[in-house]
């Protein structure tokens, strides 16, 4: 990273993505800067979803924009950068996956949830809805959990999901009948109560 | 899928608006910020201290290369055939099918005198003329014992005491040309002379034992 002064460093920045990435690629800390303004909260959200502890997604943050400077260098242009970032986040989050998976145990048998904490004003039945699918991702396959969150709760069409899960575009419709199929039957028995 | 009333909907809407919230995230921003930052100082150090590394590894190449080709600098070992060499070796009374090589007696181009720049190639220089031109070789050695008294570790030392050696032959001090040569011969100047250094002191073995059996 070149030096820079820090009121640059921390001055919101609206470069354009082609300046955008030349910046990342020559070590620009402004870029740098920028970058994380323009999706670090895609990325924690995408992480939270996936890893479901908060913890662990500003951990997957800060790994994703660590690397960010180097992985531009391999950006190739087929994706638009928003979605190359997320596919680094898709990335990282497995490598948080297991350790958010024990912290999430472990507070499961404290009876306290990660995903917002107890708030006696909040809806109880929304919450533990909410709650419920959390806890079945969990019981998903990784890559049938990443075509599940980007597709269905990031709302991202099959070909988008592809690219920023770095996997065909029929694979990530066939992951995503899976996860599907499977969190039916792992909600089905909350229906009747 | 968007507007299907299963649970499965209702879960996938409420575990979005669980986890859409976001904090500002200034905590990690600060952290990768400042990692970049302490990782381009570190890439810095690590530039620099290749360059440093590259240099002094650059340097020391020249230095050596200069070294080899100052100090090593010699004339073409020839075979001795000239009267003055026939006539000390049939005064050693070898025996005749040994045939040593040492180093010529005259000067030639590689052998002349350095430019006398400094002390020490003026000192080289006039124990390198004693050796080569004055044909006498206690005059030369003792020029090369000056030198070598001076400048024991100088650029030309190897060469000197390989020609101090030689000396020591030319006046049939032979055990203490054994013992100049044993250097030469052992590889502690690598490849420098070892060659004739080994065979001069084989000759001189033989020759030795030579006389003995001749002489008893």
């Amino acid at each position: 990273m070149r030096p820079t002064t820090r009121a640059a460093a921390t001055a919101p920045s609206a470069l354009p993505e082609a300046a955008l990435l030349d910046g990342l690629r020559n070590g620009d800390l402004n870029a740098l800067a920028a970058a994380f303004d323009r999706w670090h909260g895609r990325v924690r959200v995408l992480a939270r979803r996936l890893l479901a502890e908060e913890a662990a997604a500003e951990d997957v943050v800060q790994d994703v924009f660590t690397e960010l400077p180097l992985a531009a260098r391999r950006f190739d242009g087929r994706a638009d950068l928003e979605s190359f970032v997320l596919g680094i986040a898709v990335k990282r989050v497995r490598r948080h996956r297991r350790a958010a998976q024990r912290r999430r145990r472990a507070l499961a048998r404290l009876n306290v949830m990660e995903l917002g904490g107890p708030d006696p004003e909040r809806d109880v039945y929304r919450h533990q809805l909410g709650q419920r699918l959390a806890a079945a991702l969990d019981h998903l396959p990784l890559p049938q959990r990443v075509a599940f969150v980007l597709c269905e709760v990031e709302e991202m069409t099959a070909a988008e999901a592809a690219i920023v899960a770095d996997c065909p575009e029929a694979t990530v419709r066939t992951r995503l009948f899976h996860a599907r199929r499977r969190l039916r039957e792992l909600l089905a028995p909350e229906r009747g109560r | 899928m968007k507007s299907r009333p299963d649970s499965l909907t209702s879960a996938v809407r409420e575990f979005r608006e669980l986890t859409e919230t976001s904090p500002d995230g200034s905590a990690t921003r600060a952290r990768v910020l400042a990692g970049a930052t302490r990782g381009s100082a570190q890439a810095r150090v690590r530039r620099l201290t290749v360059n440093v590394v590259a240099l002094t590894v650059a340097v020391g190449s020249a230095a050596v290369a200069s070294t080899t080709i100052v100090t090593h600098r010699a004339p073409t070992p020839v075979v001795l055939a000239t009267p003055e060499h026939d006539q000390a070796l049939a005064s050693l009374e070898r025996p005749a099918h040994v045939r040593p090589v040492i180093p010529a007696m005259a000067p030639d181009e590689a052998m002349a005198a350095p430019p006398p720049a400094d002390g020490e190639a003026t000192a080289y220089g006039a124990a390198h003329a004693a050796h080569f031109a004055g044909g006498q070789p206690e005059r030369a050695l003792a020029a090369w014992n000056d030198y070598l008294r001076v400048y024991p570790g100088g650029r030309f030392a190897p060469e000197a005491r390989f020609n101090r050696a030689i000396c020591l032959v030319r006046l049939r001090r032979l055990e203490l040309a054994a013992q100049a040569l044993q250097p030469f011969a052992h590889g502690r100047y690598g490849a420098y002379r070892r060659a004739e250094a080994v065979r001069l002191l084989d000759w001189l073995s033989t020759g030795g034992e030579h006389r003995e059996t001749r002489n008893p």
